[in-house]
C-alpha cells in the first residue's frame, strides 16, 4: 500500500513538472506582470514605468463602452446553448457507422477551419439587404420589407451569433463525439430490447453519461462566447454598438499602446470570468465528478 | 422491420446532406472561384458556382509566386512539434489530476484552469523577450513551447480520464500491475477519442497560426504556410483566383488528418478489452 | 618579416574601414508582387554604399503593429519600417520612433510634398519619409451611364451631383449610385469645417456645413442611394463588381482588383476626378518610412530611407502599382508614364487624373490637421463616428448628432 502510494506521489511529480514549468514561464509570468503594470502607466518602448495606483481602474470604469461591452458579452452567451444542443444532436447522429459518414464529418468541421475573410463575406452575402436571407424571408411573406441584419442595432449582435454558432457545431460535434465513446454500446441495446424509445434513450443514458463532457463544453463555450472578438469585428467592425470586452482589451494595447489600461480591464474582466465559472461548475459541476 | 430501416438511413442521409451543404456553402464558393480562369467575373450576382472554363493554373500560380512547397514544410515541422507537445503534455498532467489520490490534486487543477479566464494581450510581448532571453529566437521551438501547454487540452483529458471505470484499473491493480503500468496499459489507452480529438485541434491551431509565428521567427524561408495565404491576399495583389486555390492548398491538411484520425473514435473498451 | 607585419597592419586597417553595417529594412505587404522592384533599388543603393548591407523583410499588414511593438519592445527593431500615416504617428507620440530632422541635409526634406511631410510631424518633429501614396478617384461604369440615360462621358463633379445622378440610377435602373467610405471626421475635414478650437480646447465642428454635409448623407440613406449595410469601400468594390453600383469612389489601387476579378466590369470602366468638398482637398493614402529608437545607425538608416523615397525611385515603383510618388517632382515627368496615358490605359490616366491633385493632398490622420492631442484622438473619433452614423441611419436628426457628440468631446477634452 505505501509503495502505491510513493508510485503515486512520483507520477503526480513526474507528470506535472514539466506542464507546471512552461505554464509557470509563459502563462503565469505575464499574468502577474500584466496584473502589477494594471496599477502602472507603462510605456513599452522607452521602458518608462510610474505607478499610478487605481488610476487605471477608474478610467475604465468611466469608459461608457465598457458597459456595452459587458452586455454584449452577456447576451453572447445566449448562443451557447444552442450550440451545445445542436453539436449534441449532430454527434449522435454521426456517431453511426454508415458508408461515408467519415466524410460527413469531416464535411462538418469545415466551417471551423475556414478562414474568417470567407465567413465573413459569404454570410455577408446572406445578410445583405438583398441577400439570401432576406429574399428567402420576402418570399414567404415573413417580413414585408428587407430587414438590416448587420446595422439595425436590435439585431447586429444576433446575426453575428448566428455565424458563430454555424462555426461552432463542428467543433463541439467532435468533443462530443469523442466523449459519446464512453457510453458502452450494450446499455443502447439492453435499453431497446426493454422497449425504450429514441427520446427516452436521449434523456435517461446519452445525456447523464455525457455529463462531464457537457461540463466541459459548456464552460469552454460560455468563456469562449464571453471572449468573443473576431467574429463581431469582422462582421460589423464594431459599429452598431457591438463593441466587446476582448476588443477594448485589444485596443487599449495595439491600437492606443495604453498597457495598464489593457492588464486592468484584463483583470476586471477575469473576475467576471471566475465568478461566471464557478457558477457553472456548480451546476453541472456535482453530476461531473461523479465516478 | 426492414423499410423501417431504410427510412431511417434515407433520413439520416438527407439531413446529413442538408448539414454539409449548410456548413460547407463558403468552402464551396471558394473551391469554385479557385478554378476559374483570368478572363471570368468573380463577383457575379448571384454567384456562379460551375467555372465557365476549369482551370489548374491558380494552383500553379500559387506554387511559382510564394514558396509554397518551403512554407508548408515549414508548418509541418511546426504541427508536427505542436501536436506532439500538447497531447503528450496534457495527457500527462491530466492524469493525477483526475485518478490518483493525492493532496493538493483539486487545488492544483483550479490553479491550472485559471488562466483561461485571465485573458492578457500583452502575454504576447512578454512571452517574446522571454524567448529571446531564453536565445530562441528565430526557431521552431520558439513558435510551440509557449503554447505547448494546453489547459483546454489537459481539462478535456481530465474529464475523459474520470469516466473510465475504476473496475477496470482496480482489476490491474489486483493483478500486479503497478500504477505506471495501470496508466500506460489501462486508462491511457481508453482515452483515445479524447486524444484523438485534442490532436485534432492542436493540428488546427498550429496549422493556421499566423501572429505568433511571425513575431518569432525572423527568416522569411521559415515562415508558416498562412503568411503565403496573406502575400496572395493583399492590396497589391488581388487575384482572388490564386487567393482561393492557396486556401484550398492550405485546408487539405487539417480536413486530411481529421478524416484519418477518426479511426480512434471507437468505444475505447473495445481496444483495450483485447490487452 | 616587416613585410608580413606590414601586411597584417593593411588588413586591420582595411578591415576597419570596410564595418559593414547592416541595416533591416520592414515593408508591408509588398513581397512577392514587387520583389524586382525592391531588390534593384536595394542593389543601386548598395552598389553607391559598399560599406551599407540592407536586409529586406516583408510583413503581412495585419500583423505588422503586434510585430514591430513587440520588436522594439524587445530591443529587436528594424532599422527602417515602413509604416502609414495612423501608425506612424501612434508609434511616434509613445517615443518609439527617432525624429529625422537632423538625420538629413534640408535639401532632402524639401523634396516632398510639404502637406505630406507635415503628416508625420508630431510636437514640432518630423518622423517620417512620406513613401508612396494613392488618392481616391471616382471609378464608375460606363455601360450603366448609358442604361439610364447619362452621359458616359460626363462623370458627377460634385458631391451634389453625386446625388443627383443616383437619383436617375435608383429610378431608371433601380440600382444604387455609389457606395462611400464613411469616415466622419474626414468628411467633416473636407468640407473645411475645423474638429476643434485652435487651442484644441473645444469642439468646434457643430456648424451649418457639418449639418448640410451629415444631411447629405442621410438623403443618400432615405432615399436608398447608397447600400444601407453601410459595408464601406470593401462591400463597395464587391457591389462595383456585381453590378449593384454605378460609380465607386475608392482608392486607386481599388482599380488592379476590378481589372484582376471582374475583367467585364473592367472593360466598361472608367475614371474620373474624385468630387471635393467645400476646403478644397483631397484626401490622401500615404505610406513612410520611419526609423524606430533601436536603431543603431540613425544616419546610415537614414540614407537609406531618403534613397528609397528619392523621385526616381518613386517613380519606378509607379511602373509597377498604381501608387503616385510623394515627391514633387512626380509622374508627368515620366515619358515612360506618359506613353501608358496616351495608349488609353485606364490605371495610368488614373494615376494621371491623381497626380493633378497632389498638391491638393492631404492626409487627413495627421495630427496637426485634426488639432486633437493624440492620447485623446481615439476617443473624439468614436465619439464623432457613432453619432455620425447614428443619424444617418435616421436614429437621429443631423443637428442633435452633431450638438450630442459636441457635449461629448468637449466631456473628453476637458479631462
Amino acid at each position: 500500500m505505501r509503495r502505491r502510494k510513493r508510485q503515486t506521489i512520483l507520477i503526480a511529480v513526474l507528470f506535472l513538472f514539466v506542464p507546471l514549468t512552461l505554464l509557470g514561464i509563459f502563462t503565469y509570468y505575464p499574468i502577474i506582470r500584466g496584473v502589477i503594470l494594471s496599477f502602472c502607466d507603462y510605456n513599452m518602448f522607452t521602458k518608462k514605468v510610474s505607478w499610478v495606483g487605481l488610476k487605471n481602474y477608474e478610467e475604465i470604469f468611466r469608459n461608457k463602452y465598457f458597459y456595452e461591452a459587458l452586455i454584449n458579452i452577456f447576451k453572447y452567451l445566449v448562443v451557447v446553448p444552442f450550440i451545445q444542443l445542436t453539436a449534441i444532436l449532430t454527434a449522435i447522429l454521426v456517431n453511426q457507422n454508415l458508408p461515408g459518414i467519415k466524410f460527413f464529418r469531416t464535411l462538418f468541421y469545415i466551417p471551423v477551419i475556414t478562414g474568417s475573410v470567407i465567413v465573413s463575406m459569404t454570410w455577408r452575402w446572406i445578410y445583405n439587404v438583398d441577400g439570401l436571407l432576406n429574399n428567402l424571408l420576402l418570399s414567404i411573406g415573413i417580413i414585408k420589407e428587407p430587414v438590416l441584419w448587420l446595422t439595425d442595432e436590435r439585431f447586429a449582435l444576433y446575426s453575428v451569433m448566428f455565424v458563430t454558432f454555424w462555426r461552432g457545431i463542428g467543433y463541439y460535434m467532435v468533443i462530443y463525439l469523442a466523449g459519446l465513446q464512453n457510453i458502452p454500446s450494450e446499455l443502447y441495446e439492453a435499453a431497446r430490447i426493454d422497449g425504450a424509445n429514441g427520446r427516452q434513450i436521449l434523456t435517461r443514458i446519452t445525456l447523464p453519461l455525457l455529463s462531464p463532457t457537457m461540463l466541459f463544453c459548456f464552460t469552454i463555450s460560455s468563456l469562449a462566447a464571453l471572449k468573443v472578438f473576431e467574429e463581431v469585428f469582422l462582421m460589423t467592425q464594431g459599429g452598431s454598438g457591438t463593441t466587446t470586452m476582448m476588443y477594448l482589451i485589444y485596443d487599449y494595447a495595439f491600437v492606443r499602446f495604453k498597457f495598464g489600461l489593457s492588464t486592468a480591464t484584463s483583470v476586471v474582466f477575469s473576475g467576471i470570468l471566475i465568478i461566471f465559472t464557478i457558477i457553472n461548475f456548480k451546476f453541472f459541476g456535482a453530476r461531473g465528478d461523479k465516478r | 422491420m426492414k423499410p423501417k430501416k431504410i427510412l431511417r438511413t434515407v433520413f439520416t442521409y438527407t439531413i446529413m446532406l442538408i448539414l454539409a451543404l449548410f456548413f460547407t456553402f463558403p468552402f464551396i464558393w471558394v473551391l469554385s472561384t479557385s478554378f476559374k480562369g483570368p478572363g471570368e467575373n468573380l463577383f457575379t450576382w448571384p454567384p456562379k458556382l460551375i467555372p465557365k472554363h476549369p482551370t489548374f493554373e491558380n494552383y500553379i500560380a500559387v506554387f511559382n509566386k510564394v514558396p509554397m512547397a518551403r512554407y508548408f514544410l515549414n508548418t509541418i515541422i511546426i504541427t508536427s512539434l505542436g501536436v506532439i507537445f500538447q497531447v503528450v503534455l496534457s495527457a500527462l498532467a491530466a492524469y493525477p489530476l483526475a485518478r490518483l489520490e493525492w493532496k493538493g490534486k483539486d487545488m492544483i487543477f483550479k490553479f491550472i484552469l485559471l488562466p483561461l479566464l485571465i485573458p492578457m494581450e500583452g502575454a504576447l510581448i512578454v512571452n517574446f523577450i522571454t524567448i529571446l532571453k531564453m536565445g530562441l529566437y528565430d526557431s521552431y521551438i520558439a513558435v510551440v513551447l509557449p503554447s505547448s501547454v494546453s489547459i483546454f487540452g489537459i481539462f478535456l483529458m481530465r474529464q475523459h480520464y474520470l469516466s473510465v471505470p475504476a473496475e477496470l484499473e482496480d482489476a490491474a491493480r489486483i493483478d500486479g500491475c503497478n500504477e505506471f503500468q495501470v496508466f500506460w496499459k489501462i486508462t491511457f489507452p481508453l482515452v483515445r477519442p479524447a486524444t484523438a480529438a485534442l490532436a485534432i485541434f492542436a493540428f488546427t491551431a498550429y496549422w493556421n497560426s499566423l501572429l505568433w509565428p511571425l513575431i518569432v521567427l525572423r527568416t522569411p524561408t521559415k515562415y508558416p504556410i498562412q503568411v503565403g495565404l496573406s502575400q496572395l491576399s493583399s492590396t497589391f495583389e488581388p487575384n482572388f483566383r490564386t487567393a482561393s486555390a492557396a486556401m484550398i492548398i492550405a485546408m487539405t491538411p487539417i480536413l486530411t488528418f481529421f478524416y484519418f484520425t477518426q479511426r480512434y473514435f471507437i468505444e475505447g473498451y473495445k481496444g483495450a478489452i483485447i490487452e | 618579416m616587416k613585410r608580413g607585419l606590414l601586411m597584417i597592419f593593411v588588413f586591420i586597417a582595411v578591415i576597419g574601414f570596410c564595418k559593414t553595417i547592416t541595416l533591416e529594412f520592414w515593408t508591408l505587404s509588398l513581397s512577392p508582387t514587387f520583389d524586382k522592384y525592391i531588390n534593384e533599388m536595394i542593389a543601386d543603393f548598395e552598389k553607391k554604399n559598399p560599406d551599407i548591407k540592407i536586409k529586406w523583410l516583408d510583413v503581412p499588414y495585419g500583423s505588422a503593429v503586434q510585430k514591430l511593438t513587440a520588436a522594439i519592445a524587445a530591443g529587436q527593431g528594424p532599422d527602417v519600417v515602413n509604416l502609414n500615416t495612423t501608425w506612424a504617428v501612434d508609434f511616434a507620440v509613445q517615443g518609439a520612433l527617432l525624429p529625422i530632422d537632423n538625420l538629413i541635409p534640408q535639401i532632402t526634406a524639401k523634396q516632398y510634398w510639404e502637406k505630406l511631410w507635415n503628416a508625420t510631424v508630431v510636437d514640432k518633429k518630423a518622423y517620417a519619409f512620406p513613401w508612396y501614396a494613392s488618392i481616391p478617384v471616382l471609378i464608375y461604369n460606363k455601360d450603366l451611364f448609358r442604361k439610364a440615360g447619362l452621359d458616359p462621358n460626363k462623370p458627377p463633379k460634385t458631391w451634389d451631383e453625386v446625388l443627383e445622378y443616383s437619383r436617375v440610377f435608383r429610378s431608371k435602373l433601380d440600382i444604387y449610385g455609389f457606395e462611400p467610405n464613411i469616415i466622419a471626421i474626414d468628411e467633416l475635414l473636407l468640407e473645411g469645417v475645423p474638429i476643434v478650437t485652435a487651442d484644441g480646447k473645444k469642439a468646434a465642428f457643430n456648424t451649418p456645413d457639418a449639418v448640410a454635409k451629415l444631411e447629405w448623407f442621410q438623403k443618400a440613406y432615405r432615399e436608398n442611394l447608397m447600400p444601407r449595410s453601410l459595408g464601406g469601400y470593401g462591400e463597395g468594390r464587391e457591389f462595383y463588381q456585381q453590378g449593384k453600383i454605378a460609380m465607386y469612389p475608392a482608392g486607386l489601387t481599388m482599380l488592379k482588383h476590378i481589372e484582376v476579378n471582374s475583367p467585364n466590369i473592367f472593360k466598361v470602366t472608367d475614371v474620373s476626378a474624385y468630387p471635393t468638398g467645400k476646403a478644397g482637398i483631397i484626401k490622401v493614402s500615404l505610406m513612410n518610412l520611419a526609423i524606430p529608437v533601436t536603431c543603431k545607425y540613425p544616419k546610415e538608416a537614414a540614407k537609406f530611407a531618403a534613397h528609397v523615397t528619392s523621385a526616381k525611385w518613386q517613380i519606378e515603383f509607379s511602373k509597377y502599382a498604381t501608387v503616385l510618388p510623394s515627391t514633387v517632382q512626380g509622374l508627368e515627368s515620366s515619358e515612360y508614364f506618359r506613353q501608358r496615358v496616351k495608349a488609353g490605359d485606364i490605371n495610368a490616366k488614373a494615376m494621371y487624373i491623381a497626380s493633378l491633385s497632389m498638391k491638393n493632398a492631404v492626409d487627413l490622420n495627421a495630427p496637426a490637421i485634426i488639432g486633437v492631442p493624440a492620447s485623446k484622438l481615439p476617443d473624439v473619433r468614436k465619439v464623432i463616428q457613432d453619432y455620425w452614423m447614428k443619424a444617418i441611419k435616421g436614429e437621429l436628426t443631423a443637428k442633435e448628432a452633431l450638438s450630442m457628440a459636441e457635449k461629448e468631446v468637449n466631456e473628453i477634452l476637458s479631462k
